[in-house]
């Protein structure tokens, strides 16, 4: 016995109330004194009794009401026939028989006992005592309205050979042929699981209609996730009949993620009585194999205008067949769909595509104007197709913002006039070293960091910070209030702040101002205690270079870039690491051989901090002579600018976030999606700036914001690069994932057959086959609201009669 | 002391001032009077004249008074025997009830005052009366004067009487006859509850005893309509451990018809054994029903039962 809208059946606490009345009466009753005691107690002698006894019957039944009334609310169903009878049938016999006893007082021997058999026979065969038939109630699926939910996988694989025209095809036809009082809902499992309508509906007609003008334009699915909100979506259905419908081409990547969805899945099935039976179409089409682009990288991260970029590519043959080699083919460049650059295997020597090995492709280029671009690498077969399957992944996108200026202050806590003797001369140099080397000449390659050296005591927040992406504050003593608060709000706003100490440095003032609760300008204190020595070479450490897991240090993994254990470190800040509670919101980077942490990170608001404990300059560290330091605190301003910049390459189902100037909150902005529809979205305040959200993401490709007063924005989502493997699962696989893993009643349809052109019949297509099966199986338990119904009514009307009848007693 | 103007309301002495009480039965009396006697008198000692009211024999009227004063007198013997009339008055606790409609009066309220109108009833027609006062047994007792002052005395011990204690009619009546040595009107107000069997014993032995009995059986309407609807614990006015707690919805009917069949039995009894049953309810002026028995009761009718 199981319920479908479960909480309803708390209701049947609302029994108490006839018991509370019927209590509170017999507590508050009057006094009265009586002087003919001898005529109401010939009376009670012969009736009270029997007065009890109706009395008692009249609480059952209006006892019984309210408990009847809950359980058909909250549509029971029974699962077993004899749960049914022993819970509900036997103790309404046992009350019709006690009914009897009131009112054929001469036959109620006869009628308590047929009560108390019911009663025991009930009591006898719930706890076990008498073994009851374990026949289960259950009705013919066909016979049943349904609530269904049709998982549709509408990911860019089901492109292969129509499955996806066969997958809508049957969707549609099915919802047309639902019983009356069916529900369904029809969900998209690519990219982000979403349904069509976020409840399940009657309006099975308008459903087909909606589910027909479906494609299959998303990335990959997530099978459990999709599974799991099916399973809640169906809970929520209000027939006995409950039925996932996964229609899918059943590729292997697919089933291989095991997500969190998983075990979230798990829990909820675990308390689930009433299981939905899963229902697997198979319209999957076999393929020989397919070509993609696997990835696709710019490299640098930051591009700057006039820089030269590389843009390398990985294409892969996926054929199944190992010994498969593909040997004509074109890739080409093409920047905002315009094709730019196109490489041939005659001139440009492109290695044959061997099966499952991976083969790079690269393309030099420069970018003209600043701005937001897309770059697209598309791999051309030439010849015959059959091995490429899929088209949509030939060709893979990547968003650039091509910069022509990146401000970055730097404040001067020592400045010198002599020439690098300047706390941030080295600095500036290796930020700007084209600028630097020889200003006069015409740049090649132009330098967009744009550096601007402030000497602490001209610091003026005001003035200094407009435009300004990056500050370093290098060996700076301490700022007053002022400068501290606007950097606090520059940090909020998105953004970098690198912090190097020195010899200037005032511990005490970094720690009480800089790093206070308030501020939390300092990822970590500092000790007040300066380790190392300027002429003690034994004192001198290094940086432990090993491996770097994070990205702003990540190029030095390869060594031709440097060896960050080159350089001596004689002193540096001791950072404490005591305080658990700030050194959890910061991550160090790197460590010094003496397990000091040297650099650390720490995110606030929408920017990031990094704290180095030793100076910039050479006066500490040996770094600004290595041939490391240039790409270091490139790298490092990079990673910076990086984390303040939300992200424009991003998975389907990602959120796309732009901020823009305060002025522009509560404007219109248009989003262009890459099938070329498009949406309205409101910016919202954020801080001083504005933001705008979109999350409908599930389709990859390329989106574009524009505005009134903003440059287009673009963004690429990417498709996974799973959705091009499109190996598939056996049926043996897919129930054994599914029996052992969810414990679902698993039916498989396979309908991955192609159609012969000749004979097709309609029993041959999918909707045909699953009709067919449908016609031989059967739902356990029957919904009982009808029958409790019509005891609800005999009880309440049983109970205006007793209450007449009742009230003549016998004399 | 209680006034008398407490127990006689005057207005109801003006609506009985025509009314006399009479017995039915050949009665013994000291005095020949009203009532017929079974002793043959020859004293003809005039004793005084009385207004002639309507019914007394033309025989008796002096006509030499009506010659000089164009009046009608009777004249009246010493030997003429005068009734000898016992008022027994139930003080059980079940008359203690004080319905819902009778603004706090209770039974035994009622009962007193009809004793006392009666009472002076028969003293004005110059016969004598006793008051009898019981519950399971005999209180006090008063025994029959023919004074007009004596309704002063009467009036005293009902004045005295609280309700209380338990009710045995049978055994009280069984316990009087032999205290009762002259032949008389022997009336009884209560509301005659108890063992109906026991009751009409009691009864039949005032019979044998050549008693003239009438019942005044007062009822609260409380008891003839059990208007109760709420949960009620009834607790008996005679025994204070006997409750009930019910539901008298349920049990309405029941009562009624048990009630019906009390009374039923009741009067039949009363019937066989030639008694006048005249059940009265207390929230019906006591002078109307009595001017009505008495009227009926002069003409010889059957006792009214309302």
């Amino acid at each position: 016995m199981t319920f479908l809208n479960g909480i309803l059946v708390f209701g049947a606490a609302a029994f108490v109330i006839p018991l509370v009345i019927h209590i509170i009466n017999r507590s508050r009753f009057n006094i009265q004194p009586w002087g003919a005691m001898h005529l109401l107690e010939s009376v009670l002698r012969v009736n009270r009794r029997r007065v009890q006894l109706e009395q008692i019957i009249l609480l059952i039944i209006r006892c019984a009401i309210p408990i009847l009334l809950a359980l058909c609310l909250a549509q029971m169903v029974v699962t077993q026939q004899s749960t049914f009878l022993n819970l509900i049938v036997l103790p309404l016999v046992a009350l019709g028989f006690l009914v009897l006893v009131a009112l054929f007082p001469s036959f109620k021997k006869l009628f308590w006992s047929l009560c108390a058999a019911c009663l025991l026979y009930a009591l006898a065969a719930e706890t076990g005592v008498i073994p009851s038939s374990d026949e289960d109630k259950s009705s013919s699926s066909k016979d049943l309205p349904a609530s269904t939910v049709i998982l549709l996988d509408d990911s860019f694989s089901m492109r292969v050979e129509g499955s996806f025209e066969v997958a809508r095809e049957f969707s549609s036809g099915f919802l047309k042929q639902m019983k009356k009082g069916s529900q369904a809902s029809v969900v998209r499992m690519g990219g982000a699981v979403a349904p069509i309508f976020d409840t399940p509906t009657r309006e099975t007609e308008y459903l087909a209609k909606k589910s027909s003008e479906l494609n299959a334009t998303s990335d990959s699915i997530d099978v459990f996730q999709s599974i799991d909100k099916a399973n809640d979506i169906v809970m929520e259905g209000e027939n006995v009949k409950r039925e996932i419908i996964l229609v899918s081409d059943f590729r292997k990547a697919d089933w291989e993620q095991v997500s969190e969805s998983l075990t979230k899945l798990k829990e909820s099935l675990q308390d689930q009585t009433l299981k939905p039976v899963l229902t697997l179409i198979d319209v999957g089409r076999e393929s020989q194999g397919n070509l993609s682009v696997e990835t696709i990288q710019v490299e640098p991260s930051l591009v700057g205008v006039g820089q030269e970029v590389k843009v390398r590519a990985n294409v892969l043959n996926r054929n199944e067949d190992e010994s498969s080699v593909f040997q004509d083919y074109e890739v080409r460049l093409l920047v905002n769909d315009k094709e730019v650059q196109r490489k041939k295997k005659s001139t440009d020597k492109l290695n044959p595509l061997v099966s499952g090995k991976l083969e790079e492709v690269s393309f030099n280029y420069k970018f003209e104007q600043a701005g937001s671009s897309v770059v697209t690498v598309e791999l051309i077969p030439n010849g015959v197709n059959l091995d490429n399957a899929l088209i949509f992944d030939d060709r893979k996108s990547v968003e650039v913002s091509a910069l022509d200026r990146l401000g970055v202050l730097l404040v001067n806590g020592e400045p010198s006039d002599e020439f690098l003797e300047g706390e941030t001369d080295f600095l500036k140099l290796a930020l700007t070293p084209f600028k630097e080397t020889d200003p006069k000449e015409p740049l090649q390659t132009k330098d967009f960091i744009d550096a601007t050296e402030v000497e602490l005591s001209t610091f003026d927040p005001s003035l200094h910070l407009q435009n300004q992406s990056v500050v370093v504050l290098a060996n700076v003593k301490s700022l007053n209030d002022n400068q501290v608060d606007a950097l606090g709000a520059f940090v909020r706003n998105g953004g970098g702040l690198w912090v190097c100490l020195g010899d200037q440095v005032d511990a005490d003032w970094y720690n009480e101002t800089l790093g206070s609760e308030q501020n939390g300008l300092l990822p970590l204190p500092l000790s007040n205690e300066i380790k190392g020595s300027e002429t003690d070479d034994t004192k001198h450490t290094l940086i432990v270079a090993s491996n770097f897991d994070h990205p702003a240090l990540a190029i030095f993994n390869d060594k031709r870039n440097g060896n960050l254990a080159d350089a001596d470190i004689m002193k540096w800040h001791l950072l404490d690491e005591t305080d658990t509670h700030r050194a959890r919101a910061a991550t160090v980077v790197a460590r010094l051989e003496t397990d000091a942490p040297w650099l650390v990170e720490k995110k606030m608001g929408k920017g990031v901090i990094i704290q180095m404990a030793t100076s910039i300059d050479e006066e500490w560290t040996m770094m600004p002579t290595k041939n490391f330091y240039l790409p270091l605190v490139r790298e490092i301003t990079n990673y910076v600018i990086e984390q303040v910049n939300p992200k424009r390459n991003l998975p389907a189902g990602a959120t796309l976030i732009h901020y823009l100037p305060g002025t522009q909150a509560e404007s219109s902005i248009t989003v262009t999606l890459p099938d070329n529809s498009s949406y309205e979205v409101k910016t919202a305040p954020f801080g001083s700036q504005a933001v705008v959200e979109f999350s409908n993401t599930r389709m990859p490709g390329t989106y574009v914001m524009s505005g009134k007063e903003m440059e287009p924005v673009k963004f690429v989502v990417n498709a996974s690069a799973e959705e091009s493997r499109l190996e598939r699962i056996s049926e043996e696989e897919i129930r054994e994932k599914t029996d052992a893993i969810l414990g679902f009643e698993t039916y498989y349809v396979d309908a991955s057959a192609k159609e012969s052109s000749s004979g097709y019949e309609e029993k041959d297509s999918a909707l045909g086959k699953y009709l067919e099966m449908d016609n031989e199986r059967s739902f356990l338990g029957e919904r009982m609201w009808l029958y409790l119904l019509a005891a609800i009514l005999a009880l309440v009307i049983l109970e205006l009669i007793l209450q007449r009848i009742f009230g003549r007693v016998k004399a | 002391m209680a006034k008398v103007t407490d127990y006689l309301d005057p207005k109801d002495l003006a609506r009985l001032a025509n009314h006399q009480v009479l017995a039915k039965r050949v009665v013994e009396g000291f005095c020949s009077g009203l009532h017929r006697s079974p002793h043959k008198g020859f004293s003809v000692e005039f004793k005084q004249h009385r207004q002639y009211v309507h019914g007394d024999e033309i025989r008796h009227l002096d006509w030499k008074v009506y010659g000089k004063s164009d009046r009608f007198y009777i004249r009246e013997y010493e030997e003429e025997t005068n009734l000898r009339c016992n008022i027994l008055l139930d003080a059980s606790g079940s008359m203690a009830y004080e319905g819902t409609r009778t603004e706090g009066r209770s039974k035994l309220h009622y009962a007193s005052r009809l004793a006392a109108c009666l009472s002076y009833m028969i003293l004005r027609q110059t016969d004598s009366v006793g008051l009898i006062t019981f519950d399971v047994k005999s209180r006090k007792i008063l025994p029959p004067r023919g004074q007009a002052a004596h309704v002063r005395n009467l009036i005293d011990v009902l004045e005295d009487t609280t309700p209380g204690g338990e009710t045995d009619l049978g055994a009280v009546f069984h316990e009087l006859v032999p205290k009762l040595k002259r032949r008389g009107l022997v009336i009884i107000i209560s509301d005659c509850f108890g063992d109906l069997d026991s009751v009409m014993k009691g009864l039949a032995h005032f019979r044998h005893a050549k008693h003239d009995v009438v019942i005044f059986q007062i009822w609260d309407p409380d008891e003839l309509d059990f208007p109760f609807r709420q949960w009620t614990r009834f607790d008996c006015l005679e025994i204070d451990e006997k409750q009930h707690t019910v539901d008298p919805v349920h049990l309405r009917e029941a009562y009624l018809e048990n009630l019906e069949n009390y009374r039923e039995k009741f009067t039949q009894g009363c019937h066989r054994n030639r008694i006048d049953l005249v059940p009265m309810t207390t929230d019906q002026p006591y002078a109307e029903a009595l001017s009505y028995y008495l009227a009926l009761r002069k003409r010889g009718g059957p006792p009214s039962r309302k």
